[in-house]
């Protein structure tokens, strides 16, 4: 069988998770497409995925209530083993990466990490994913029993949900008690477009000047092109901006129709984050920064009086 | 305690990516410690220098060319090296086996390993070894503080960051946040000639290879560079937004 | 600490290399680093990119609290005590590792300038001449980058001049000082430094060295400069008037002042002539990667032959020039390696092994500082209008250049010295010019010989090579014959022979390096091809400069029958050769070696 395992957050199933079973069909492996939901108080997120799975296994048990490595590996391994699974997706999210790997080792299995596109052929399974800072693309086979895979999030399009429920087992785990204890959470607020999925994203570098530049400025391009905010890892660090804002290799990555990169120098870390953005735009004083290397407009100014003549222009 | 880095090296993020027949070549170009395993490198180093007494060992698995990277460790400042000298290309599961060997052979404590390969674009390493050690981990560190056997700290989780706390031993990944890598200073070069850097063999290891590289491609976009002088801002503006709307179509 | 490299290498002595030939293995070359050396390169590499280059323009608009707090930095990291002995905190390390931080930290010009005002003319007459009281009060100080120093020489009446110094000390009537009036010219580091060296006549005849801290009354440092470039570094008049300097202040011995001044510049000259090499380095980076993002008629305009040959001529510069400097540098690391290292005054065996290359320190700093010059200009030539504007580092790195060909003696006062040491060493019996000179006429005279067969890629380099050394000595010969020892006073001819001269050992040095590295760099053949061919143009239109000032009539024609016979040639495909390297230069991003 295929084990697929779910993401889910608040009580909602995850994009992702839709991805995943996209990857799954596409697969051309055989077996059921098996849904594991594990966590606490889950009942919601079990019924939405009965739409998309062909079967559905259950764990919902108060020490799964917050994630944790040690615990998912060893349940995710178990299921795994126990319904012979050859082929086990994991979601692309920065958790499912960090366990991921431990159920590898747990199956001695191989893994295929954040891959855009993954096909069986006898036996073989044959994927690509970016590597060096998302600049290449690299392809590579695996062929083994047991094959864990981690979908890059946003490579594969969603599934669309069936009318037929399907069917739903409880399992059971041999968990023991978690290593990493969290003290305190800070989780980040959500805004209004997701960052990973806007078509249109304005992002903002240390050249905004101030937090207070970054609203006006930035906040303020967004607001009028409907856009999801982004921002810079130095704009992160400087405390401008939230972490869940930050594009590049320690951020998020995003691919929208167009990015716009307010005082941005263009640094690889960053590019690894957008650039595959099909159309690039940044504003930037200084003719010679990196970012417009790889921008297809832009223009050499000032943010501070570039950025609200675009505003202007864009009420014209 | 006995902390061991584990340092790869890589080609440095500034430098251009040259594919041939199929393949990175490396061949040239500027290779340096990946920054994510320096981070460890310091993080290792800071212990040390806030009076715990610690040894710091590194290692790196690769071709011989590796010794430069884990010479430039030693003379950041850690104690001795080890080598485990390949031309095979280990992906991070056979990788994490080796790892996990030399921290059980060294009876280690505490690993640091970079947060993400910045030439595999993998997060797998830290959490394989931990895995084969059945050891905790936590991943993306951006601080951490040792308290006795304690280690507690903030990393970056998926919806943002959270404050952690665990018993050593441990893996620990690392991040920028951390503290900026020191530089080698030319006394601690000096020094560092005299450290240990130990070479061992693949072999003993008993790794196998499960994936398989078959082709590298760099697909640069090709990029219009319709760079607009901004002396006269609302001109600029106005043609860049004219550009956007009815050129590119990109914007409402 | 040293090379175990240049430890096994053979000694060569100062200015033999137009006389004798040597084979690869007898020069150092930078493939030949140590891992201390990589480390310590690396380091360098590091802090530049990373620490001076983010903060080039508070350099250039002259905040020097940006200047003294990167100068501290280095000394942080160790690079300012190279050449420091090990019991005032310094390394007492070999030359090519001060030469390679030189070469590294040259991605500035100005920071450059300050660096190594501050480490080599500034620091070096103390290491060199202090007492060991002098040593204790001040050097630790320095080779941590705590303090900053320099160096004052000139006035405004005599630079090149520099015996002809105007400011006199005197001693005070209690003995107990010497009191100094004067004015000097173009200090650099003044506005930042803490110690001077500043050199005076006492009594208006004793040449000497005086160590001044800032502060002392009667010191008062002039405004800045409005300088052409290396705008970040400060460089102002230091006024000296009725200045009381302690006795013992005094460096070194009242009357060999001037053997302190002189005997620094050489030191100063090869590291010019390695900072050259950063530089131009740097700007070729720039350049090519512009290059290679703008287009034209719908390409980039790498893609035309004439940028290309641009990036080619820059880039074979710059391999002649490494192999240059560090064959040179290596070739006094070699030497000083075998100096009694127990021998009382140690710093004085030190000067006489730099002082026996006095004539390659000053081929570095003439040649070096003009292919710098050819560098930037082209480099900033392919950025057309953008080349003009300070958008772009081309512009910068333009005028930063100019100041090479100007300080640490004019590259008209070099030529003069290159050729004139030469002569120098000649009649003293030192080096075996004249029977050199005696064979190649002979030779000459006994009419055509059929060419030498070689064997190798280079066989024809090393034909041109072999027959530059020949002309050289044929041209030397011709001119002292005609004016004896007359011909000081014939500078366009001196420089005229200076520049075979200066030809002679880059393309030798470019040569057998290429030969060193056994094939392993494609790359590096091209280039000496490349250079060669440049190379032996400048030889031959030198030559004909020469034999043209020395004879007329039918002298003129037997001997111009002569140069020809040595000139002919046929001639590489340098463009064939300029389009392979700029290919490969464009798709590194950067000047490489690897294809
Ligand atoms: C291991 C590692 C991981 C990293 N991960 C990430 C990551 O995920 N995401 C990320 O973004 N970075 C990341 N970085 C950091 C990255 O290297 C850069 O430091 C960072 O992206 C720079 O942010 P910036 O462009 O805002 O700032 P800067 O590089 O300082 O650029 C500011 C730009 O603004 C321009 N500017 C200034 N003032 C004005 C003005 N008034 N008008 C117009 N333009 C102006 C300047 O010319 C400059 O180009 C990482 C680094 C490391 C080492
Ligand atoms: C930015 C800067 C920094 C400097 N830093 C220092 C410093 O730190 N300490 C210090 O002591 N000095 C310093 N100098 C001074 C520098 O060394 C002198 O400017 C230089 O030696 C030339 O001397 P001059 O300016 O008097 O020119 P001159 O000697 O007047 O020369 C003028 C021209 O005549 C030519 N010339 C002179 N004499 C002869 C000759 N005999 N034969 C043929 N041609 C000749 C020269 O080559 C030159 O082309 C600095 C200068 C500058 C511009």
């Amino acid at each position: 069988m295929i084990l697929l395992v779910v993401e889910h957050a608040r009580g909602n199933v995850s994009k992702s998770t839709y991805e995943m079973v996209t990857c799954a069909r596409q697969l051309g492996r055989e077996g059921p497409v098996t849904a594991l939901v594990l966590g606490s108080g889950i009942m919601a997120v079990v019924n939405e995925v009965a739409l998309l799975a062909d079967q559905v296994l259950v764990s919902d048990r108060a020490d799964l209530a917050q994630y944790d490595s040690e615990l998912w590996s060893a349940a995710v391994a178990q299921v795994a083993s126990e319904g012979d699974a050859h082929t086990i997706l994991i979601g692309g999210s920065r958790s499912g990466r960090e366990y991921s790997p431990r159920v590898a080792v747990k199956l001695d299995a191989p893994l295929l990490e954040d891959v855009i596109s993954v096909t069986a052929e006898e036996g073989t399974l044959s994927a690509e994913r970016y590597t060096n800072l998302a600049r290449v693309t690299e392809r590579i086979t695996a062929r083994a029993p047991v094959t864990v895979i981690t979908p890059k999030q946003g490579a594969f399009a969603a599934a669309m949900p069936g009318t037929h429920a399907a069917e739903q087992f409880d399992v059971d785990l041999d968990l023991t008690a978690r290593r990493v204890q969290i003290t305190e959470k800070s989780a980040e607020k959500f805004s209004r477009i997701s960052l990973a999925e806007a078509e249109i994203v304005v992002a903002g570098g240390r050249g905004v000047g101030s937090a207070e530049g970054f609203r006006n400025l930035v906040d303020e391009l967004a607001d009028r092109l409907g856009a999801a905010v982004g921002a810079t890892r130095a704009v992160v660090d400087a405390g401008w901006r939230p972490y869940a804002e930050q594009v590049g290799q320690t951020g998020k990555t995003v691919q929208p129709k167009v990015y716009i990169a307010i005082g941005i120098s263009g640094a690889v870390q960053h590019l690894s984050g957008m650039g595959r953005s099909k159309c690039i735009v940044a504003v930037n004083r200084d003719a010679d920064a990196p970012i417009f290397k790889v921008a297809d407009y832009g223009i050499v100014g000032d943010v501070n009086q570039i950025v609200p003549a675009i505003i202007a222009a864009l009420s014209r | 305690m006995r902390i061991l880095t584990l340092i790869r090296q890589v080609l440095d993020a500034e430098e251009t990516v040259h594919i041939r027949s199929g393949e990175i070549d490396l061949n040239g170009s500027k290779l340096v410690v990946d920054t994510m395993d320096e981070y460890g490198v310091e993080q290792a180093l800071r212990i040390r220098d806030s009076g715990v007494d610690v040894e710091v060992v590194a290692l790196a698995v690769g071709p011989e060319r590796n010794q430069e990277a884990l010479r430039t460790v030693l003379s950041m400042g850690a104690d001795r090296a080890i080598h485990v000298m390949t031309e095979l290309a280990l992906d991070p599961i056979p990788l994490s086996k080796v790892a996990a060997q030399i921290a059980q052979q060294e009876r280690i404590d505490l690993i640091f390993c970079g947060g993400q390969q910045s030439d595999w674009d993998s997060h797998a390493l830290g959490a394989a070894t931990a895995e084969r050690l059945q050891l905790p981990q936590v991943t993306w560190v951006s601080a951490l503080e040792v308290h006795g056997q304690t280690l507690t700290g903030r990393h970056d989780v998926d919806d943002g960051s959270e404050m952690f706390s665990v018993q050593l031993p441990a893996v620990i990944t690392t991040q920028q946040g951390l503290g900026e890598p020191r530089y080698p200073t030319v006394p601690n070069i000096i020094r560092a000639k005299k450290k240990e850097l130990r070479i061992e063999t693949l072999d003993q290891f008993h790794v196998d290879l499960k994936l398989n590289v078959l082709g590298a491609a760099v697909q640069a976009k090709a990029r219009l560079h319709k760079i607009l002088d901004g002396k006269d801002a609302p001109a600029a503006a106005a043609e860049l937004v004219e550009l956007l709307r009815n050129e590119a179509r990109v914007i409402p | 600490m040293s090379n175990p490299a240049t430890e096994k290498m053979r000694r060569v002595t100062g200015g033999s290399f137009l006389i004798e030939d040597l084979a690869p293995e007898d020069i150092f070359t930078l493939e030949d680093l140590s891992d201390v050396q990589r480390q310590i390169e690396r380091t360098t590499i590091d802090f530049a990119e990373k620490q001076v280059q983010p903060q080039i323009a508070a350099i250039e608009a002259k905040d020097f609290s940006v200047m003294k707090g990167l100068l501290r930095k280095a000394g942080d990291l160790g690079l300012m005590a190279i050449d420091v002995p090990q019991e005032y905190g310094g390394f007492d390390m070999d030359k090519v590792t001060s030469a390679l931080i030189a070469e590294k930290i040259a991605i500035c010009g100005s920071f450059s300038v300050a660096f190594s005002a501050h480490v080599g003319i500034g620091t070096l007459p103390l290491i060199w001449y202090g007492t060991a009281q002098q040593k204790e009060k001040y050097l630790a100080r320095l080779a941590s980058g705590e303090w900053v120093a320099a160096y004052a020489l000139s006035e405004a009446s005599s630079g090149s001049d520099a015996m002809n110094i105007r400011t006199r000390a005197t001693l005070s009537a209690d003995g107990k000082h010497y009191v100094l009036d004067g004015e000097k010219m173009w200090i650099s580091n003044a506005g930042i430094a803490n110690l001077f060296t500043v050199f005076a006549k006492i009594d208006g005849e004793k040449f000497a060295a005086f160590l001044i801290e800032s502060g002392t009354a009667g010191l008062t440092v002039g405004p800045e400069e409005h300088k052409l470039g290396i705008r970040g570094s400060s460089t102002c008049p230091l006024i000296l008037a009725d200045c009381h300097v302690p006795k013992e202040n005094l460096l070194g011995e009242a009357g060999k002042g001037h053997h302190i001044a002189f005997n620094i510049l050489n030191v100063g000259r090869y590291k010019l002539g390695a900072a050259a090499i950063g530089g131009a380095k740097y700007s070729f980076r720039s350049g090519v990667r512009y290059a290679r993002e703008r287009i034209a008629f719908s390409k980039p305009i790498t893609s035309f032959g004439l940028v290309q040959q641009m990036i080619a001529d820059s880039a074979a510069g710059i391999f002649a020039g490494e192999s240059l400097v560090y064959r040179v540098i290596g070739a006094i690391d070699a030497s000083l390696a075998e100096r009694d290292k127990t021998a009382a005054n140690n710093t004085a065996e030190i000067q006489k092994h730099i002082e026996e290359y006095a004539v390659e320190c000053s081929i570095l700093k003439v040649w070096c500082s003009e292919m710098l010059e050819r560098v930037v200009d082209q480099m900033l030539q392919l950025h057309g209008g953008y080349g003009y504007v300070e958008e772009y580092p081309a512009e910068r790195a333009y005028r930063d250049s100019r100041i090479n060909r100007i300080f640490e003696g004019t590259n008209e006062i070099n030529r003069l010295i290159i050729t004139g040491w030469m002569m120098k060493r000649a009649m003293q019996g030192r080096l075996a010019l004249l029977p050199a000179i005696q064979r190649v006429m002979d030779e000459i005279m006994a009419g055509p010989t059929p060419r030498e067969e070689r064997e190798g890629e280079l066989a024809d380099q090393h034909f041109l090579l072999a027959n530059a050394k020949k002309l050289s000595l044929f041209c030397a010969g011709a001119a002292s014959q005609k004016f004896g020892s007359g011909l000081v006073d014939e500078q366009e001819i001196m420089g005229a022979l200076a520049d075979m001269i200066m030809e002679v050992l880059v393309l030798e040095s470019a040569i057998l390096r290429t030969e060193k590295m056994q094939g392993s760099s494609p790359l590096a053949v091209l280039m000496v091809k490349c250079y060669a061919a440049r190379s032996f143009r400048v030889v031959e239109t030198a030559g004909e400069r020469v034999l043209g000032a020395v004879a007329e009539g039918d002298m003129l024609r037997t001997r111009m029958t002569i140069l020809r016979r040595l000139t002919k040639h046929e001639p590489e495909n340098t463009v064939a050769l300029g389009r392979e390297i700029a290919t490969a230069m464009t798709a590194a991003g950067r000047y490489t070696l690897q294809i």
